[in-house]
């Protein structure tokens, strides 16, 4: 009996390796109950011989069919029967008895069936192996390849499964009952394993960041009051210091915690915004007294810009020049917030010419910049210098500063520079010097604003026209009809009939008599002009 | 063939998973850099500074009766001191410019412009008597559409920056002074558009044209919406923007470059997606004259707007958006993997392509093929379950990311119970996963049909005392947001 079982195992083998797939035959139908081969029958543990495989073959050509499957449902016996009828080419048959649909093959050839365990039994396989690999992948089958005596009963010991231990880092394996029954993308542990990792993976994080949004959001309640409270006790210190002249010895104790000690260095800038003359050099002297000034220059030199500019910002609050070396370096930074705060930490630290940095800059001078550094000197009431001077800086952002500057401090003195900045090389400094000529009437421009009008592109030609007639002069107006006549763009049009109207009566004549003229349409482009709601 | 097409949707949903992974990170990246930035920022040195720049507010309006009014005075009351506000009237076939005539005591101007980009015939251009309204400007036109009524108004303004937004949003009051400020740094590229954060208005308490409070909507919908906003503009544009790849600034708010715009053609009227259009064509356009340029995008919460609170108004705009996505992908597809448009040729419109209008159709046709399964009995159950739990905790996932970017930001929802329904939706959000899908399919088909125009929805108003009433209005303010 146990050779024929060797036999029979030694087909199976061959049949699920040449059938090449074990897929669907079960899912979740298969024979449920444990596997019982008849009395003397066992699992291949050695090769097959010949005398074996006579045996089974006599066997299946006489009187046992070999039974290699029983199913309950007959479409996974008929798949089976299928597969196993191409490969053995035997007759193979179906048939119903208890309950199951039995796969039973009977009247096998010998030469083929040696030729089947020739191609099994490969060295680098031995078939032991085989047969265990073939009894993974073919987990789904019901293992009961078993000759069936069609009368013996006979008792059906349980067989041991075939165990392959997976590698350990898997969350699941082959025995899993999940796997028995996953067959997705060739059954891949690593697959299904990465699935479940990063679902677990997901839920963690999922929970982590829901208690980091909800103690957050407590963390955030809770610094906000304490930040109020610090500033209102600190601010309340600062100023009975200041002005009823109590000791500094009360702020020692503050300065020795490194947060209530930022706490109070902002405190203290945030006072320092208001205060002039002796208040605000008291304030310093407090600020040194406490040794806060080593905290800022530390700052100044952090290599992390948002530290470096919290430095500055307090050395710049108590003009403390210590560190005016590393603010020098941040002018050309590749960060324009460092970059804007170094220019207005050096015009607040510097007595002596304080915008002289100008000169200094490389990179582009962003209107944001501009801006601020306006805004410093409007808000601290910072002695204005020349700007004309800037106008010969080779940055061309530096200049559009410069004439903006001379445009806002009226700098009417600046006239002959900014005729001389008509000529800028720069397409955008020739517009703005064209725009700041009109705005201050510089008149003096106007001839050479006539002159370039030809050469400028339309931005610029806009500008002149516009400049025009700020200044409104009378022998212009023929330069002006003539662009009235020849541009075709409608908002120059408009802007040079402006320039006309703005001449006064001479104007108003000109005016009238466009619109008697044939040569174009200009009654539309005067009635835009002169309707006083449209500027 | 099955196992191929499993494959393709197993792999496809690995590489979205990845890409979100990667515009997670990006986005964290930039919104540290903005935020650490911005801290240092004060934005008050612009509001009162004459060298602050020009800005045109271009805001169409198509029978917007209900909420004109105070939505003008909003616009009016914009926290900057260099501005025009032009209202388009589109033809509007209620009261909409006769309201608009009486409360701000308008009157016909002869206006002389030119029709730089085409649009449809402009009636008539009105300015009020009253000198406190002198920043305002009303074009009243024929009915061309939203994009023909921003044609109308950048020919009609005259400051080099224009921002355009839908008449029916709310606006920040410092919105202006958030979008011009990449314009103001000086840069070797030149800035062409930037755009912001959208949010939802719904449920909040909005009184004349003020949000007064924020509150998560009420309604399972809205909410949703809420969610998907926060990852979408949190986490995507951010992300992009950091990668050069932005392609669309939301039509609800964007400020751009007047000159690049009119030179690019201005919005074209072609398309329901004439957000994203102009974004791409904008950016084909400086590619091929080989400027160096940029897209900016901030993560600032700029603007509030309405968003459909009911399944059908839902469908109309999804489907709309698909359409729009569809064009103007279509339009450029010159761009797809093309090295001339840079990352966005390389990185974005691929990731356009795939993910938002090929993925959807995938997904779809991947439940019909489960429903195939289901009915042959052939489904694997178990690995369904797996893969299900798989896709279902790294979405939930990434929306609670979204969640926690917007609590550390710029922490808008003050009640801790409004976070809490936040994330009680992300856990619901991806099984109305399937409704999106079928939206952007039924948005293919009608792209297919060659359905045009925008279509209305059903909406509520903003106002409290409105709420009660729904009226009718064109939904062409949410168009991918």
């Amino acid at each position: 009996m146990r050779n024929r079982v060797i036999a029979i195992l030694s087909l199976l083998v061959f049949t699920v390796l040449k059938a090449g797939h074990t897929a669907d035959y079960s899912l979740n139908r298969i024979h449920p109950e444990p596997v019982f081969i008849p009395d003397g029958a066992s699992l291949i543990t050695a090769g097959v011989n010949d005398a074996r495989l006579n045996d089974v073959i006599g066997l299946s050509k006489d009187f046992y069919p070999i039974q290699i499957g029983a199913f309950r449902v007959k479409s996974n016996a008929e798949r089976m029967y299928n597969e196993v009828s191409e490969v053995l080419g035997s007759d193979v048959a179906i048939l119903e008895e208890d309950g199951y649909f039995k796969v039973r093959v009977s009247k096998l050839d010998l030469d083929k069936v040696k030729s089947y365990i020739e191609e099994a039994e490969e060295p680098s396989a031995p078939l032991a192996d085989t047969i265990k690999t073939a009894a993974i992948t073919a987990d789904t089958v019901q293992e009961a390849f078993v000759a069936v005596p069609p009368v013996i009963e006979m008792p059906a010991p349980a067989v041991e499964p075939i165990v392959v231990k997976p590698p350990k880092f898997f969350l699941l394996n082959s025995e899993s009952p999940w796997l028995k029954r996953i067959n997705y993308f060739g059954k891949s542990f690593a697959l299904v394993n990465a699935l479940i990792i990063t679902i677990f993976i997901s839920f963690v994080t999922m929970i982590i960041l829901l208690m980091v949004i909800l103690l957050n959001r407590r963390r955030m309640e809770k610094e906000e009051d304490l930040r109020q409270y610090l500033a209102e006790t600190y601010q309340g210190m600062i100023i009975d210091y200041l002005f009823s002249g109590s000791s500094p010895d009360k702020f020692r104790s503050i300065a020795s915690d490194t947060y209530r000690r930022q706490a109070l260095i902002d405190q203290m800038i945030d006072v320092s915004v208001n205060l002039k003359g002796d208040a605000e050099d008291k304030l310093s002297g407090l600020y040194l007294y406490l040794g806060l000034d080593r905290d800022s220059i530390r700052r100044a030199h952090d290599y992390r810009w948002h530290k470096k500019i919290k430095g500055f910002r307090e050395l710049a609050f108590m003009n403390i020049k210590d560190a005016n070396d590393e603010i020098y370096e941040a002018l050309n930074s590749r960060n324009e917030i460092l970059r804007m705060e170094a220019q207005i930490a050096l015009v607040r630290l510097t007595n002596e010419d304080p915008f002289g940095f100008l000169f200094q800059l490389e990179r582009p001078f962003s209107l944001w910049e501009q801006i601020t550094l306006h805004e410093l000197i409007i808000q601290h009431d910072l002695p204005v210098p020349e700007f004309s001077k800037f106008l010969k800086a080779s940055n061309p952002s530096v200049v559009m500063f410069a004439l903006r500057m001379i445009r806002e401090f009226k700098q009417r003195q600046a006239e002959d520079d900014v005729r001389e900045a008509l000529e800028h090389p720069s397409q955008e400094v020739r517009k703005l010097s064209v725009e700041v000529a009109g705005d201050l009437e510089f008149r003096s421009t106007l001839e050479v604003m006539k002159r370039m009008y030809k050469t400028q592109d339309n931005h610029t030609c806009l500008e002149i026209i516009r400049a025009m007639a700020k200044m409104p002069d009378p022998s212009l107006l023929g330069f002006l009809r003539l662009v009235l006549d020849k541009e075709d763009d409608v908002q120059l049009q408009i802007e040079a009939t402006k320039a006309i109207e703005n001449n006064g009566e001479e104007g108003v004549k000109t005016l009238v008599k466009l619109m008697k003229s044939e040569y174009k349409n200009y009654n539309i482009i005067v009635r835009h002009v002169l309707d006083r709601r449209i500027f | 063939m099955g196992i191929f097409f499993a494959h393709v949707i197993f792999y496809l949903t690995l590489v979205l998973f990845a890409s979100y992974l990667m515009l997670g990170i990006f986005s964290a990246i930039a919104l540290r850099k903005y935020l650490r930035k911005n801290s240092f920022i004060n934005y008050n040195s612009l509001v009162l500074s004459p060298l602050s720049p020009k800005i045109s507010i271009i805001a169409p309006a198509f029978n917007e009766s209900k909420t004109i009014i105070d939505n003008v005075r909003t616009l009016l009351s914009l926290y900057y001191n260099n501005f025009e506000v032009v209202i388009v009237n589109d033809g509007s076939t209620d009261n909409t410019f006769e309201l608009m005539k009486d409360a701000y005591d308008l009157v016909r101007v002869n206006y002389y412009f030119d029709y730089r980009i085409p649009c449809e015939r402009i009636r008539g251009v009105y300015r009020s008597k009253n000198p406190s309204y002198n920043r305002l400007t009303i074009i009243d036109k024929n009915n061309g559409g939203k994009a023909d009524s921003l044609n109308a108004g950048i020919n009609i303004c005259h400051s080099d920056l224009f921002v355009s937004i839908d008449a029916d949003s709310i606006i920040e009051a410092d919105s202006i002074l958030k979008l011009v400020k990449p314009f103001l740094e000086q840069k070797d590229k030149k800035v062409i558009g930037t755009g912001g954060v959208i949010r939802i208005v719904n449920s909040c308490d909005v009184e004349r044209g003020h949000i007064r409070e924020i509150r998560v909507p009420s309604k399972f919908l809205p909410r949703l919406q809420v969610l998907e906003y926060t990852r979408a503009f949190l986490l995507g544009r951010m992300a992009w923007s950091q990668l050069d790849g932005l392609m669309l600034i939301s039509g609800a708010m964007g400020l751009f470059d007047r000159e690049t715009v009119i030179k690019a053609g201005g919005y074209s009227v072609k398309t329901v997606g004439e957000d994203m259009e102009l974004v791409l064509r904008m950016r084909r356009y400086m590619a091929e004259t080989e400027t160096k340029y940029e897209v900016t995008y901030i993560p600032d919460p700029l603007c509030w707007t309405e968003v459909p609170s009911d399944l059908k108004s839902m469908r109309k705009q999804r489907t709309r958006w698909t359409r729009g996505l569809i064009e103007s992908l279509r339009t450029h597809r010159k761009m797809f993997l093309n090295s001339q448009y840079g990352r966005l040729g390389l990185l974005g419109y691929p990731y356009w392509f795939f993910f938002e209008w090929m993925a959807p159709l995938i997904a779809f046709s991947g439940f019909i093929y489960t429903i195939f399964l289901i009915i042959r009995d052939s489904l694997n159950w178990p690995f369904y379950l797996l893969l299900f739990l798989f896709v279902y905790s790294f979405a939930v996932s990434i929306s609670t990311w979204a969640i926690l970017f917007e609590e550390i930001t710029f922490h808008k929802y003050k009640r801790k119970r409004d976070v809490l329904r936040l994330v009680g939706v992300a856990f619901l959000e991806p099984f109305f996963y399937p409704v999106h899908t079928y939206f952007a399919v039924r948005g293919n088909l009608e792209a297919l049909r060659g359905k045009k125009g925008w279509g209305s929805a059903e909406r509520s108003g903003f106002d409290k005392k409105k709420k009660a009433r729904t009226r009718v209005i064109d939904d062409s303010s949410d168009f991918n947001q």
